[in-house]
């Protein structure tokens, strides 16, 4: 006999107005009814302020200040901004024990501030966020996160057992609330004056979507500002083109902040103003 | 080596077979005799890490007479028929380690073939400045074994975190060398449930070694940036304390 072979082979819900019944409620010594919960990490609303963008040559520096609203019912964690364009710098905001910063996140090139030990409470806010990367203000998605307890485990459990083969969860989708905010993208090689134009067009066209500017006749008289300056740039009167393209800016301006009507958020001036500059800059 | 046949299953050895055709026959000067009938049987080869089993990490025999789980043969009798040659099916079992195939048939000398079970490709954890391995027993003297990207994730955690707080990662059981049941009571069953294929690590915690406050969620932000997760055992199920073990333990279950 011989041997064997073997072959093988997330809460807006959070800001819903309690009026007369939950008023009642604590009159008569109950405590506030609990508001529905969303996933860990989602039960927070916060309103990211764009404080300034600003540009030296072909780098833009964006500053955000992010406000955890007074009635979430988390703290805020983390804050992810998309980043088209290769993040050249993240500012520290605190000390590095406190905050960490991070141009990546699993494979994707993103902006990112992690809160590690003071997080930001309900009707708090961050200091100033700040990064730089080459390219041109754009729209991007970001993502705030609030602060709960890792999820358990119990590795005792049989029902462990099939963890083996559980997908890793992506707390960027499962446990953030995603908006959307001004980022940077690179600037494409062969762009041209009037492709930037017709690019800031479209930006203005979804910061109006989007209502960071809140006046309908004003989103069509910026575009109006648009399209005389591609015809005077067709025409070859760059002249032209600056002047409408300052026209715009002043648009912009005239409706921004304190003492103006107050239609175009900060979030589309930054955007707006800083893309229109460029070009101007550029004729 | 064929996989752990739960972690083949469910793809924790993803890409290794569990299963594999065994062909026997009785020879005679070359030639395969027909119609023989031939007995099989399976041995776990248990020798408290004094043999072949001391590479697989289980320097124990099974706890309170515990038999080591073998597999599965498709039958334990088969005929070698006309052709001479008898095929039969064996399907490995949730351990790691090698395992014994006996042949045995009237009139022939018996024979013995080893068929080595567990999860191939996992690389040893090295201790490095930044990090103290920790849970080495007598019984699972190697304990930080994980694929490749678990072991170059751990290395960059723990000198991220020794970087920036100057402290260093308590890193407790990952996976034993070849992976499978990761039997912390020595017993050959899944208590330690997750640190079966070199995708789990723990991380102290509390006491000596153990984490602030502010490093535990660098940790878990940083583990889950480089795309793992993160979960907490330092309560037990009813809500208390653990005070046995508190940890934190991180996931990787991504393709490599």
């Amino acid at each position: 006999m011989n041997t064997m072979h073997t072959s093988k082979a997330r809460l807006v819900a959070a800001s819903r107005v309690m009026a007369a019944p939950v008023l009642l409620l604590l009159l008569s010594g109950h405590a506030a009814p609990c508001l529905a919960q969303g996933n860990p990490g989602t039960n927070l609303t916060v309103d990211v302020r764009l404080a300034a963008v600003t540009q030296n040559g072909d780098t833009t520096h964006v500053r955000y200040v992010v406000v955890n609203r007074a009635q979430s019912q988390e703290s805020l964690f983390t804050f992810t901004v998309d980043a088209p364009a290769t993040v050249l710098s993240i500012i520290q905001p605190g000390p590095r024990t406190e905050w960490s910063t991070a141009a990546a996140y699993r494979q994707k090139s993103v902006a990112r501030w992690a809160i590690l030990g003071r997080f930001v409470v309900p009707g708090d806010s961050t200091p100033m966020l700040e990064f730089s990367a080459r390219g041109l203000p754009t729209i991007v998605s970001a993502w705030y996160r609030g602060h709960y307890s890792p999820p358990a485990t119990f590795e005792s459990d049989p029902d462990t057992a099939n963890y083996v083969n559980v997908p890793n969860v992506d707390p960027l989708i499962a446990n953030s609330v995603q908006t959307k905010t001004v980022g940077v993208d690179p600037i494409a090689p062969g762009t041209t004056d009037s492709s930037l134009i017709v690019r800031l067009g479209s930006l203005r066209g979804q910061a109006c979507s989007l209502a960071w500017i809140t006046n309908g006749t004003l989103c069509n008289n910026l575009q109006a500002k648009l399209d005389q300056a591609s015809r005077d740039l067709k025409r070859g009167d760059s002249t032209g083109a600056t002047s409408d393209l300052q026209s715009f800016n002043t648009l912009l301006t005239t409706n921004h902040g304190a003492g103006t009507p107050n239609t175009v958020g900060d979030s589309a001036y930054w955007l707006l103003k800083v893309n229109a500059d460029y070009v101007i800059g550029r004729l | 080596m064929l996989a752990p046949s739960d972690l083949s299953r469910s793809g924790g050895a993803a890409g290794q077979v569990d299963t594999s055709q065994v062909l026997v026959w009785v020879d005679s000067a070359g030639v395969a005799l027909p119609n023989r009938s031939i007995t099989l049987a399976l041995e776990g080869v248990d020798q408290a890490g004094q043999s072949a089993d001391s590479a697989y990490g289980h320097w124990h025999t099974g706890a309170g007479g515990a038999a080591k789980p073998v597999g599965s043969l498709g039958a334990t009798t088969v005929n070698t028929g006309t052709s001479g040659i008898a095929a039969v099916w064996y399907r490995a079992g949730r351990v790691s380690g090698p395992v014994v195939l006996h042949a045995t048939s009237d009139g022939a000398e018996p024979a013995q073939d080893t068929v080595l079970v567990g999860v191939t490709g996992l690389q040893a954890l090295e201790q490095r400045q930044s990090d103290t391995l920790i849970g080495q027993t007598t019984i699972h003297p190697i304990n930080h074994y994980g694929i490749l990207t678990m072991t170059t994730g751990l290395d960059a955690l723990a000198d991220s975190l020794h970087e920036r707080f100057n402290d260093t990662l308590y890193i407790n059981d990952m996976s034993l060398p070849f992976g499978g049941v990761f039997d912390i009571d020595a017993n050959w069953t899944r208590d330690h449930n997750e640190h079966r294929a070199g995708r789990d690590a723990d991380i102290r915690t509390n006491g000596a070694g153990g984490l602030t406050l502010e490093e535990r969620t660098y940790v878990w932000d940083l583990w889950e940036r480089l795309g793992g997760t993160v979960h907490d055992e330092t309560k037990n199920k009813d809500g208390t304390p653990n005070t046995t073990s508190p940890h934190y333990h991180l996931r990787y279950r991504d393709p490599e």
